[in-house]
């Protein structure tokens, strides 16, 4: 049996914005992890310069756009009215990577804050190379994410 | 054999990676990459001066999410028998894919002077048409005028 899947209309706007935002997210934790990898190296104003940027970049960019793809996933989720009891593989992936994703996103701002704080006083190091690996580690889950929702496995 | 969107003869037991799958997540991927390294622009234009060493990573990531996006979708209008590469739809992307990678381009090559000493912040003007170029041929893919 060969069968065709077309997408009703009623589905792009929500996927639009799920898409957007999930580019939007995935932007924002590479800048925001490049701009904290460049603040190791950094020393005094600058650092804390770098820093800055690294944490507004989570703040303004990174979790706003996390919203939007979580809205996003939810609303084209409910387009598609798939039973909650037999959900499919690919689903249960988006929800996992999301979630922890979402987690790990706020966690990772909370510690760039703490750590641009802790500059100043001439610590907070540690923190913000935490925040740099959770923020790279939330982009690769976010890779599977999107091996799941394009492959869409059973 | 070209293949319908989702089309698989019958469910086996071991299903191998399809062609679609696998190019649908290419091209997508490549998208994502694109957008990031538009991210990456905007933060040297926005950013400290420190951030045009991003640059060693954006240039080469520009160019080859660019190759990539256009080769694996011209690849899936191929694949998918529903898609015509002369479809008006695939013809804007094309035509938006090289407005973006025009202006594109124009941001690699300025922040790459930059980063050397030579010359000053490529313009506002070719960040905002990049990036929407970018975002318009994200609204041509899902929509589908046409199609």
């Amino acid at each position: 049996m060969t069968f065709l899947l077309i997408r009703a209309d009623s589905w792009n706007l929500p996927l639009f914005v799920h898409v957007a935002g999930a580019m939007a997210v995935t932007a924002a934790l590479i800048v925001a992890a490049g701009s904290l990898v460049l603040a190791w190296r950094a020393t005094g104003e600058e650092r804390a310069a770098i820093t800055r940027f690294g944490f507004r970049t989570l703040l303004y960019a990174g979790i706003p756009s996390y919203f939007v793809m979580r809205i996003g996933a939810e609303w084209i989720l409910s387009k598609e009215n798939i039973p909650s009891d037999n959900e499919p593989g690919w689903v249960g992936t988006g929800y996992a990577t999301a979630d922890l994703g979402g987690i790990l996103i706020l966690v990772a701002a909370i510690l760039t804050g703490l750590g641009m704080r802790r500059l100043r006083a001439g610590s907070g190091g540690g923190m913000a190379k935490a925040a740099t690996v959770l923020a790279t580690l939330v982009v690769a889950l976010y890779a599977i994410a999107i091996w799941a929702m394009t492959t869409k496995p059973s | 054999m070209r293949r319908t969107i989702r089309g698989r003869a019958r469910p086996r037991p071991y299903d191998p990676p399809r062609m679609y799958d696998t190019l649908l997540f290419l091209h997508v991927l490549s998208a994502f990459v694109l957008v990031t390294t538009l991210g990456l622009y905007w933060a040297m234009y926005a950013g400290p001066d420190v951030l045009l060493r991003l640059n060693a990573v954006a240039f080469p990531l520009w160019a080859l999410a660019g190759v990539s996006v256009l080769v694996f979708g011209i690849w899936l209008s191929f694949d998918v028998s529903v898609y015509e590469p002369w479809d008006g739809w695939i013809v804007a992307a094309i035509i938006l894919w090289l407005i973006s990678g025009a202006f594109g381009s124009q941001l690699a090559q300025g922040y790459k002077r930059m980063a050397g000493g030579i010359g000053g912040r490529p313009t506002l003007s070719a960040h905002v048409v990049a990036s929407a170029a970018v975002i318009l041929l994200l609204i041509d893919m899902i929509w589908k005028p046409g199609a």
